[in-house]
């Protein structure tokens, strides 16, 4: 029982993180690898704030947030102008060097010692310590910011975003200021994955650098894939089930304990491979923001261009 | 009768290296005139395009909005000043519906401002209600790729993918509509439907419309006005018939591959460029 | 003083180590354009058929020649193999990005529940002797790394630009399109690259074995600097080797001054930050309009702006 609500907690704290990535690489088709890492900024500074400053938790998630909105929005912002490949590896170089300041800033993080006893928040004199609780907690955050992904992804700013991706002139002679419709992505996704980071430190009670090593980046790169690229659903459905399966490998008879991390990571690379190979769009393909069949009392508006010479209060 | 030009280039010059694409480049492009830009390959026609959109930066010289200097105004700020443009390589969008790109057009939406998103959803419902509907009206009008609102744009056909791009621009709302080569490339009734919406534009809405092309029916036809630019510089400019027996442009001209014979009578009419690139 | 030449050697065989990679991992993706993430999966997994045998057979020569065949063609065949019927049929950047980073996941695990996550090592004694250099001590095998280094720098410098089938590989780097154009057979010369490319990542593989050990989770590390050097050399081959040694350096010449602790962070951070910087300075020097001197006369006819 014990274990199902870790795993329960432990797929919010993913499909958030996931769904972060998956707006930034699917919706708005930025490349991200260093996912892993600004989760790990994420739980070191909720976890640091609550040890050595005995901050609650809760706020320390919030902190966590706002340092990953910082580090994804400059990492962005400096890596603008990169072309994909140079992009690609300056992403991936960024996730190593974030993960080795985590591990050997000894004297904030206490690198390969690592953070435990971390306590779980506590608010307005109710504690959140045992594990019933923490899952109410955790499932009540991880509702809240998922409920706010999904409905962002339906939103005049996700076609934005996707017009970002398909051709930045195009959407700039349209008046968009494209800069800061990245800003503002890189700033979301950032603060989702630190405060799912934070969640993470609240569920584990310890953390480590070696949770936040650049597998765990391609990790979540598969949940975007298997779940389909620009759909955030999917990613939803994709870390259930892929998590499930991970589990389920620990139950298989036969592996050596020493083994089973490769056996699952193996899994997830078949995954990716077959994925890519033969479904390209994921389980659940991108589908358009704004369909017409899904307006169907709407008319179109007769007149012309009439509407053109109008301007009820759009125009400056 | 003075009308006030809308858009007013002062000295512009533009270089790329050694090479110079505007030289010193004064034009005054009219109000709610349907107006041609044209001149062969190299001439600048596209670059001072893009340096009335902002997407290209003058070395000297100034870009004036109905008086007002947008020299240095960024570009998708110009769009709210007034200005849109299209591009030469189509670039609509294509993983999203024909629907989605026109809805793009919209400015001030209240829904791509996270603000309004989170405080206000209804408005944001009510809004986004509204502009569907305007979407859907633009679409209507504009004909031929209204049928199926919730096509990828990327598989539409290349003359459809051009019309869409006109279409996109039309919710803006902006008073200056710039194409680049709208036409090239499209079959004749395609072309023909093109330039009557855009004549509609400017006789029927006051807009102005300034279209770079090279296809000679789009400027003699719908054009009111017309201007010819040479290695930079403005060659000549005036009513399509005044520039037509310019000498000049004759002179200019005569050294090019006529598409069409003569429309005129004593004027040798030649089509713009050898290639298809302005 | 010494400890300053002692760090300069021992970070110009670092680099020479990590050199070997970036050129096998360059040749690759200049002539490809194919981010190959497996690369450093293959390497290492190539390495362990020369174990193998090595173990199996004794530590003679033909034994050691076979195992280097053996992890030479197991590399070459797998990442072709990888090549053909992957990679080309993905086609699209980041499907190929993906993909090869499944199957480096899959390699790199696949190895380690084959042959266990520790580390092996093949000890071959003459290799491992101590020789002594001015005031250095340096083993025979890494003066062998080097000068091997500089060996196979130099013959990819020179097959490039003084032989017709290198020219033909080096034109297919440069614009792939005009090489097809001009007769070059492109897609033999990616297979080439491949096998070249795949030779070296094994020839790497095989240098750690004998040196510091291998095991299978040291794939991506080397594939990282491989690439990150790939990515600086900018389609030089002759950059990635000077990018190589220059990393190997600098990476040890920090221990100089600062906490060796705290190398692999400088290491990356510096990288992080030239590519910024050097990106920033591009877009600068794009962006900049230089202002020309007035000529006579109209200029540039008929050229499109």
């Amino acid at each position: 029982m014990r274990f199902l609500m870790t795993t329960f907690m432990l797929m919010e704290v993913y499909a958030i993180v996931a769904m972060s990535l998956n707006l930034l690489l699917g919706v708005a088709g930025r490349f991200s690898a260093y996912e892993a890492a600004l989760m790990g900024v994420g739980a070191y500074t909720a976890a640091l704030l609550a040890t050595k400053l005995g901050l609650s938790l809760a706020w320390g998630c919030f902190a966590g947030a706002l340092m990953g909105a910082l580090i994804g929005t400059s990492f962005q912002v400096a890596a603008r102008h990169m072309d994909f490949f140079t992009f690609n590896i300056t992403s991936f170089a960024f996730q190593m060097a974030l993960y080795e300041t985590l591990l050997k800033w000894r004297g904030v993080t206490a690198g390969s010692f690592g953070i435990f006893n971390i306590p779980r928040p506590e608010i307005a004199g109710v504690s959140f310590a045992t594990l019933e609780a923490y899952l109410a907690f955790t499932t009540i955050c991880a509702g809240v910011i998922i409920g706010l992904l999904l409905y962002i992804e339906r939103s005049p700013f996700a076609l934005a975003l996707r017009g970002l991706r398909d051709g930045e002139k195009a959407l700039q002679s349209l008046g968009k200021n494209t800069f800061a419709l990245k800003l503002k992505v890189f700033a979301i996704s950032g603060a989702a994955t630190g405060f799912a980071g934070g969640l993470l430190a609240g569920l584990t009670r310890t953390i480590h650098p070696s949770m936040f090593f650049v597998y765990l980046s391609v990790v979540l790169m598969v949940f975007v894939v298997a779940g389909g690229r620009g759909n955030l659903r999917g990613t939803v459905v994709a870390v259930f089930v892929l998590i499930m399966l991970e589990q389920a490998i620990t139950l298989i008879p036969g592996i050596p304990t020493a083994q089973i991390g490769a056996v699952q990571r193996l899994f997830y690379g078949a995954v990716l491979l077959g994925v890519i190979m033969f479904r390209p769009n994921g389980l659940l393909p991108e589908s358009p923001i704004f369909a017409r069949t899904k307006f169907p009392g709407i008319k179109p508006v007769e007149g012309g261009f009439a509407f053109l010479a109008q301007s009820d209060g759009q125009r400056p | 009768m003075t009308v006030e030009p809308i858009i007013q280039v002062r000295h512009v010059n533009r270089n790329y290296g050694d090479l110079v694409a505007l030289d010193d480049v004064s034009i005054d492009i009219p109000a709610g005139k349907f107006t041609a830009l044209i001149g062969p390959n190299g001439a600048g026609k596209s670059t001072l395009l893009s340096v009335i959109s902002g997407f290209e930066r003058p070395v000297s010289g100034q870009v004036l909005l109905s008086g007002t200097d947008i020299t240095n105004v960024p570009r998708h700020r110009r769009v709210a000043l007034g200005i849109t443009r299209s591009f030469q390589d189509v670039e609509i969008f294509p993983t999203l519906t024909v629907l989605e790109n026109v809805l793009l057009g919209f400015q001030r939406q209240f829904g791509e401002r996270l603000s309004r998103l989170l405080l206000t959803p209804r408005d944001v419902k009510r809004q986004r209600d509204e502009f569907i509907a305007q979407a859907l009206g633009v679409l209507k009008t504009v004909g031929i790729i209204d049928e199926r609102p919730d096509e990828k744009a990327g598989n539409l056909s290349y003359g459809q993918q051009k019309l869409l791009a006109l279409a996109r621009m039309l919710p803006t709302n902006a008073q200056v509509f710039m194409l680049d080569e709208p036409g090239s490339g499209l079959p004749r009734p395609m072309v023909s439907h093109m330039g009557a919406l855009l004549q509609r534009l400017a006789k029927e809405h006051g807009k102005s419309v300034l279209l770079v092309d090279h296809n000679m029916e789009l400027v003699l036809e719908y054009a009111e006005h017309v201007i010819v630019m040479h290695h930079g510089a403005l060659l000549a400019q005036g009513s399509p018939d005044y520039v037509r027996r310019h000498p000049e442009v004759i002179r200019v001209y005569l050294a090019r591959v006529d598409q069409d014979p003569p429309e005129g009578p004593a004027a040798p009419t030649a089509s713009a460029g050898v290639t298809s690139h302005a | 003083m010494n400890l300053f030449v002692e760090l300069l050697a021992a970070g110009g065989v670092a680099g020479a180590k990590v050199g070997i990679a970036a050129l096998g991992f360059a040749l690759i993706f200049y002539t490809t354009r194919e981010m190959h993430f497996a690369f450093g999966a293959v390497a290492v997994a190539a390495a362990y058929p020369c174990y193998w045998v090595v173990s199996a057979l004794g530590d003679g020569p033909v034994a050691t020649a076979l195992g280097l065949l053996a992890a030479l063609a197991a590399a070459v065949l797998l990442s072709i193999a990888l090549h053909k019927y992957v990679y080309l049929r993905l086609r699209s950047v980041l499907p190929v990005v993906m993909a090869s980073l499944g199957i480096s996941l899959i390699v790199e695990n696949l190895i380690q529940i084959v042959a266990g996550p520790d580390i092996q090592v093949l000890n071959y004694p003459a290799l491992l002797s101590v020789v002594e250099i001015g005031s250095v001590r340096m083993r025979v095998l890494e003066i062998g790394v080097f000068i091997g280094f500089v060996i196979v720098a130099v013959a990819i410098d020179v097959f490039l630009n003084h032989t017709r089938v290198g020219q033909g590989l080096g034109a297919t780097m440069d614009d792939p399109g005009m090489a097809e154009l001009v007769g070059v057979r492109t897609s033999r010369m990616r297979i080439g690259a491949y096998a070249a490319g795949a030779a070296l990542g094994a020839l790497s593989g095989i240098l750690m074995l004998v040196d510091t050990g291998l095991k299978p989770a040291n794939g991506f590390s080397l594939l990282l600097y491989a690439l990150i050097i790939t990515i600086m050399g900018r389609g030089s081959m002759r950059s990635v080797a000077v990018w190589s040694l220059l990393f190997g350096i600098i990476r040890s010449l920090w221990s100089w001054q600062f906490s060796p602790d705290l190398q692999e962070l400088a290491v990356f951070a510096l990288m992080v930050s030239y590519l910024i910087i050097r990106d920033s300075w591009d877009r600068y020097q794009f962006n900049r309009i230089r202002p020309i001197s007035r000529p006579a006369g109209p200029v540039a006819a008929d050229l499109r702006a």
